[in-house]
């Protein structure tokens, strides 16, 4: 099981230099039952980066469809007590409350790897960053 | 009227814990929690998305026209909680 951080889609959405490994990462998510996590504040987040950014409402509606259409993407809502926890490592690891909120939400799923560029949570102790290709070798090892 | 179910030992463990932790350890417990979680569940399913055969593709290139990159674009995203609804275009 495996965390994705939002700036992977964003790096497909962008098709930038990794979109493609980014790609390969979703497609097998696309068709594998259960195998990832997202948490609710990124697709909100990226919903509203969408609008702002493109002033097309229609494309951040797309982006929804998508989302809701992966076979192996399951979407983290968190409690009051994920918040609280969030604000604790917001203030004990000096993160901002996005990436606070990630690992809460890690904790909560009991998850350790994340796929994301996000240097944010390097040498963070319970946290393994993946690459998208290595993320992909341990999803389809399973 | 009841469902019989199959749940893994860990999972039944975990279920029982904080069901009692939040009902109390006494009978009916096990029942409020699992309408509870029936409850949630009908209405995360209530209107479900038509699924679209494609997502990846669907919105690669969504954003290609912006010049910036995917760890920027995200960590701007919190500015525009803030933002009212006339600053969309």
């Amino acid at each position: 099981m495996i965390f994705i951080d939002a700036n992977i889609f964003l790096e497909v959405m962008l098709q930038q230099e990794k979109a493609e490994v980014c790609k390969n990462l979703l497609q097998y998510v696309e068709k594998s039952p259960r195998c990832a996590w997202i948490n609710i504040f990124h697709i909100f987040s990226m919903v509203l980066i969408v609008q702002h950014k493109t002033n097309q409402i229609s494309k951040s509606k797309k982006l929804i469809e998508s989302l809701g259409s992966y076979e192996g993407l399951q979407i983290y809502i968190p409690t009051l007590e994920t918040i609280i926890r969030t604000i604790d490592i917001q203030i004990e690891l000096n993160l901002d409350f996005d990436d606070s909120l990630v690992i809460a939400t890690m904790t909560d799923l009991n998850i350790s790897n994340i796929v994301t560029f996000d240097k944010h949570f390097d040498n963070i102790k319970g946290i393994e960053v993946l690459t998208p290709v290595r993320a992909l070798n341990i999803l389809e090892r399973k | 009227m009841g469902i019989k179910i199959n749940l893994n030992e860990e999972k039944e463990k975990q279920f029982r814990e904080k069901a009692m932790r939040k009902f109390g350890y006494r009978k009916g417990s096990l029942s409020k929690a699992i309408n509870e979680a029936i409850d949630m569940w009908l209405i995360h399913e209530q209107n479900p998305i038509k699924k679209l055969n494609n997502p990846t593709s669907t919105i690669y290139g969504l954003l290609k026209e912006l010049k910036t990159t995917s760890t920027e674009l995200q960590h701007s995203g919190i500015s525009f909680f803030q933002k009212t609804k006339n600053q969309v275009g």
